[in-house]
């Protein structure tokens, strides 16, 4: 039984350093 | 155990006897045996199998806790998150005229004075020490940023030192359309702290010197390239582009020409583009009508997807999908206009109704029911929803430019559900050679 973790993802506290949608720079046009 | 809920579960695309499985709640992504995901399902996996699957949160041990995890995540994030992130709108005057501009009835000449910028310094440095931060990042917007490199200088000189001496990290970034990029401005900005910019590139030559020319009508792409050029080597740059129904196609030639001129995936950071916008409000440029109003157009979707998969089949970096976090969510996220006041959204800045306050006073109370925090947990849809913790209600602006309020959701179900797998084989093949 082969699992293959591909990625592992994000622990809370990694998404919580990332920052938000906007300050990723994915806010609306500009 | 069981199979956790917050899961999409698609065939792989090599082996007829796996599936490719990601979570929405930790942006995992696995590939299975159909034989674990069924013994999965019957939880009957071998106790090492089901250890890997629960740290990756594929099983859980409580379905009703597992929701109840999901509902309070953005409670959790903002117990965990150390850091202090501010948006600082330094003025309004901008050296290009583009076609669809959001901000196109605000600019002009209204800037951040030295009053309002002591306040600033005076504000962060009080919630810094006051919420116990260990980190203070700053993304600096206009009109034109980089027309206010004095300010961001004198900024960055009060702050980092300030946050520096406490510990802590101090960082900035500056979202600019490049034309003002240069290597002697970017020298003297980074050892203030400068991180990163973002410059938006609208395809190729032509469709870009339409899009964005400089207010006199000459075109950009030269300039802004040839900056991008001898920049690229001392600073991450994230290139955005703004695509619409007609012209996203063309894209594509702009990630050859990147490379053609020496801006090579190692080179750059983050690649990504987004599409227009239609924005209905009175602050946009009101001529403008190419735009996009609802993520869930059908075009957007397949245009977004494949678009992606140019960028990663070139090499280079775009984000992945991980969960939402919404600055208007996020305790620690604010947006400052250039006149001192205080918004939950950058995008919101100049809309009077949704100000929450001022540096000298603070939020004010009542901004959580201003800009509908939490409003998802109101909508039906929402609540079992498999995506919501990619989307926890979707974008409020787009919310508001649909409905002139936020107080209904921007549901991506629709988009997810037509990019979402295309999306992950992307990852899959492009991003971790598998696939």
């Amino acid at each position: 039984m082969e699992i293959v973790i591909v990625d592992a993802g994000l622990e809370l506290h990694e998404l919580a350093a990332m920052g938000d949608c906007c300050s990723a720079n994915q806010a609306p046009t500009r | 155990m069981a199979l956790a809920h917050y899961l999409k579960i698609y065939p792989s695309p090599s082996d007829p006897q796996q599936v490719l499985v990601y979570s929405t709640r930790r942006a995992a992504l696995l590939l299975l045996p159909r034989t674990a995901l069924a013994a999965a399902e019957t939880d009957t996996l071998p106790a090492e199998a089901a250890g890997i699957l629960r740290r990756a949160q594929v099983v859980v041990d409580d379905g009703a806790v597992e929701r109840q995890d999901v509902w309070r995540m953005n409670e959790e994030l903002n117990r965990v998150s150390t850091g202090l992130v501010v948006s600082v709108v330094l003025g309004m005057a901008c050296n290009f005229a583009c076609a669809y501009c959001y901000e196109g009835g605000l600019k002009g000449g209204q800037a951040m004075d030295d009053a309002v910028a002591d306040q600033l310094v005076a504000y962060l440095k009080g919630r810094y020490v006051a919420e116990s931060r260990n980190r203070l990042t700053i993304d600096f917007y206009g009109g034109e940023t980089l027309l206010y490199a004095e300010r961001i200088k004198a900024l960055a000189g009060a702050l980092k030192p300030f946050v520096e001496a406490r510990g802590g990290s101090f960082e900035f970034t500056v979202v600019t359309n490049g034309s003002l990029l240069t290597t002697a401005l970017v020298a003297e900005l980074l050892p203030l702290g400068l991180r990163s910019a973002k410059v938006t590139i609208d395809g190729p030559v032509d469709i870009h010197d339409r899009c964005r020319p400089f207010r006199g009508g000459a075109g950009s792409f030269a300039v802004i390239l040839a900056n991008l050029v001898a920049c690229a080597e001392l600073l991450r740059i994230n290139i955005g582009g703004n695509f619409t129904r007609e012209n996203h196609h063309r894209f594509p030639e702009l990630l050859d020409h990147l490379g053609a001129v020496g801006l090579t995936p190692e080179r750059l950071g983050v690649v990504k583009f987004d599409a227009v916008m239609q924005v209905n409000d009175a602050v946009a440029a009101p001529e403008f009508s190419g735009g996009c109003s609802c993520i869930n157009e059908p075009w957007l979707a397949k245009a977004g997807v494949a678009l992606r998969g140019e960028v990663l089949r070139r090499g280079y970096e775009t984000p992945k999908i991980t969960p939402a976090r919404c600055m208007v969510e996020m305790d620690n996220s604010l947006a400052v206009h250039c006149d001192g006041t205080l918004y939950k959204c950058i995008s919101m800045i100049g809309h009077p109704g949704y100000a929450c306050g001022d540096l000298r006073q603070g939020f004010d109370e009542g901004c959580r029911e201003t800009y509908c925090v939490n409003h998802w947990q109101r909508e039906e849809k929402c609540r079992d929803c498999v995506y919501l913790p990619l989307c926890y209600g979707g974008c409020r602006y787009m919310a508001y430019q649909r409905d002139g309020h936020m107080a209904r959701v921007d549901c991506r179900k629709e988009y997810l559900d037509a990019t979402l797998e295309a999306m992950l084989r992307q990852d899959l093949k492009y991003r971790y050679g598998q696939g």
